[in-house]
């Protein structure tokens, strides 16, 4: 059984003219990482929002369809429910911030006070979280006075540490230079060795070819391809639709123009980049 | 920094010592605002090493009222009672001062005894302190938020007024050219601030704000025996003071 499911939803936004996305399925089944991608204004933060379901209940608009979580419908769930088993990494840290709290620590132990969780293991759990997220010089930091990045990995934080089921995170490094982006990955990595579901929407082709199992292309209002990683980020038709394939990818592509020959397939990361040069060695 | 004693009380008992000056202010007459509850917040303001800023906002918020109010009482006052000065068209009487002292006593013991509340109390200790007795968390969050997102607003009304600057509109220079700068800067101000409003409110769904739970705290604060003590002695204390008052206005 699909851990998340899509059947058959449109949204249309309060005051937008059209609908954002038109019939949309889509089956997510436990311990996936699957990468959304697709052009800027697709609907990606949008599904990420009707998944986590702010939408239709944060959000003005008219929403068909249903949404199946561990296959009970959202409609019948309450929010605090759905917050415990879904969590959400927005692409805007800064409004990711509680705004009562003082200190990095306490605003990362803000969703565990809210759970009910006993102080003694609230305290343990944020602790564990700073640790791995390698955030520990920003603890005593008050959470309004962090820069682009900090506020990311504070989200990130804050989110991770209410150890929720499944993982919706919009752009979470967009802040971030590169060892910070490397980082994050690493700690979703660490999240989908536990068999956490992730979800991750993200431009960055090169890092969602290495992590990420299963990619869906958002466009024109649809789920417009859906498939392995591998398959789908070596797919030429990505351009059309204003995304970049990745580097090892359009290498190889231009190795196959310049020398004439053909590879047996389109790598999409190094290692199989490595096996499908050395052939034509 | 360092806790001094009244810092230290549980929140609800000094909320009970501000609930008492306002009762006993109520029932009293000028002397107990300014010669009794004021004196008295000082010194504790003092004992507390917050004496600096309690002086500033006091006198900040007071003094505009204080000197509007003397001032229509004085002039205004057509009583009978005895000038204690008079300078050309200028004539004030005891009773315009007395009345005057009244009116503003009230005034004063609450902005004293508020003022020291906020300046030795955590603004989340009170709310956790709420929370404590039962108060539903959704009130105290939207207590404890306002409180903490002024300063936050102040802040962004900064940087919409360095954008207008950048924009070459002045900002800077006499009265008239700030205000005519302020005004335009309200608009966006508000509207961005209720946009984050409708953010936040998400944020918190996200956070578990909405979870059926009986909800935890980080922060450990406890009734000490000094806070039960001072609790029902302000209660007792209030309760006498009142009753003394009813018997002596009654005989």
């Amino acid at each position: 059984m699909a851990i998340l499911e899509l059947r058959d939803v449109s949204f249309k936004y309060q005051l937008g003219k059209e609908t954002v996305l038109e019939n949309i399925n889509l089956s997510i089944e436990k311990g996936e990482f699957v990468a959304c991608i697709g052009r800027n204004g697709a609907g990606k933060t949008t599904l990420c929002s009707i998944m986590r379901g702010l939408i239709p209940n944060f959000q003005n608009g008219t929403m068909t369809g249903d949404v199946f979580l561990n296959g009970q419908n959202m409609k019948e769930l309450s929010l605090g429910e759905i917050a415990q088993k879904v969590g959400f990494v927005f692409q805007n840290p800064f409004i990711q911030v509680s705004g009562i709290k003082k200190t990095v620590f306490e605003e990362i132990a803000y969703g565990l006070e809210n759970l009910g969780v006993p102080r003694d293991e609230m305290i343990e759990r944020t602790n564990a979280i700073i640790t791995q997220l390698k955030i520990e010089y920003l603890r005593d930091k008050h959470p309004m006075q962090l820069s682009g990045g900090q506020s990311q990995r504070v989200a990130l934080a804050s989110v991770l540490v209410m150890d929720p089921e499944i993982l919706i995170i919009d752009e979470p490094t967009s802040q971030l230079d590169p060892q910070g982006t490397e980082e994050v990955f690493e700690t979703i990595h660490i999240l989908k060795q536990r068999h956490k579901t992730i979800i991750l929407v993200e431009h960055k082709i090169d890092l969602v070819s290495e992590y990420a199992d299963r990619v869906i292309l958002i466009d024109q209002k649809h789920i417009l391809l859906d498939g392995p990683t591998s398959e789908i980020l070596t797919d030429i038709s990505l351009l059309d639709h204003g995304v970049s394939l990745p580097q090892v990818a359009l290498l190889a592509l231009r190795v196959e123009e310049e020398t004439g020959k053909k590879l047996d397939r389109i790598p999409s990361v190094i290692e199989d980049a490595v096996i499908e040069f050395s052939k034509l060695v | 920094m360092k806790k001094g004693f009244i810092t230290k009380l549980y929140p609800l008992t000094k909320a009970m010592f501000v609930g008492c000056m306002l009762i006993i202010g109520l029932v009293s007459d000028w002397r107990v605002g300014y010669l009794v509850v004021l004196p008295l917040c000082l010194l504790f303001a003092i004992i507390d090493g917050v004496a600096k800023p309690f002086i500033i906002k006091v006198f900040g918020a007071l003094v505009v009222f204080v000197v509007f109010i003397f001032a229509f009482k004085i002039f205004l006052d057509k009583s009978a009672s005895p000038i204690v000065f008079q300078y050309a068209f200028i004539t004030i009487r005891q009773q315009g001062i007395l009345d005057a002292l009244n009116q503003t006593s009230i005034l004063t013991i609450l902005a004293s005894a508020i003022i020291l509340f906020f300046e030795t109390t955590d603004v989340e200790e009170f709310m956790i302190s709420l929370q404590q007795i039962n108060m539903s968390h959704m009130i105290s969050y939207v207590i404890l938020s306002t409180l903490q997102m002024i300063p936050e607003m102040f802040k962004k009304s900064k940087i919409i007024m360095q954008a207008q600057q950048a924009r070459g509109i002045e900002t800077e220079g006499n009265l008239w050219l700030r205000t005519k700068a302020f005004f335009p800067s309200l608009g966006p101000l508000i509207i961005s601030s209720i946009a984050d409003l409708e953010e936040r409110a998400i944020t918190l769904e996200v956070r578990g704000f909405s979870a059926d739970v009986k909800k935890t705290s980080y922060k450990e604060i406890n009734k000490t025996p000094y806070d039960r003590t001072i609790f029902w002695s302000l209660i007792a204390a209030t309760a006498a003071y009142i009753g003394w008052r009813i018997f002596t206005w009654l005989f």
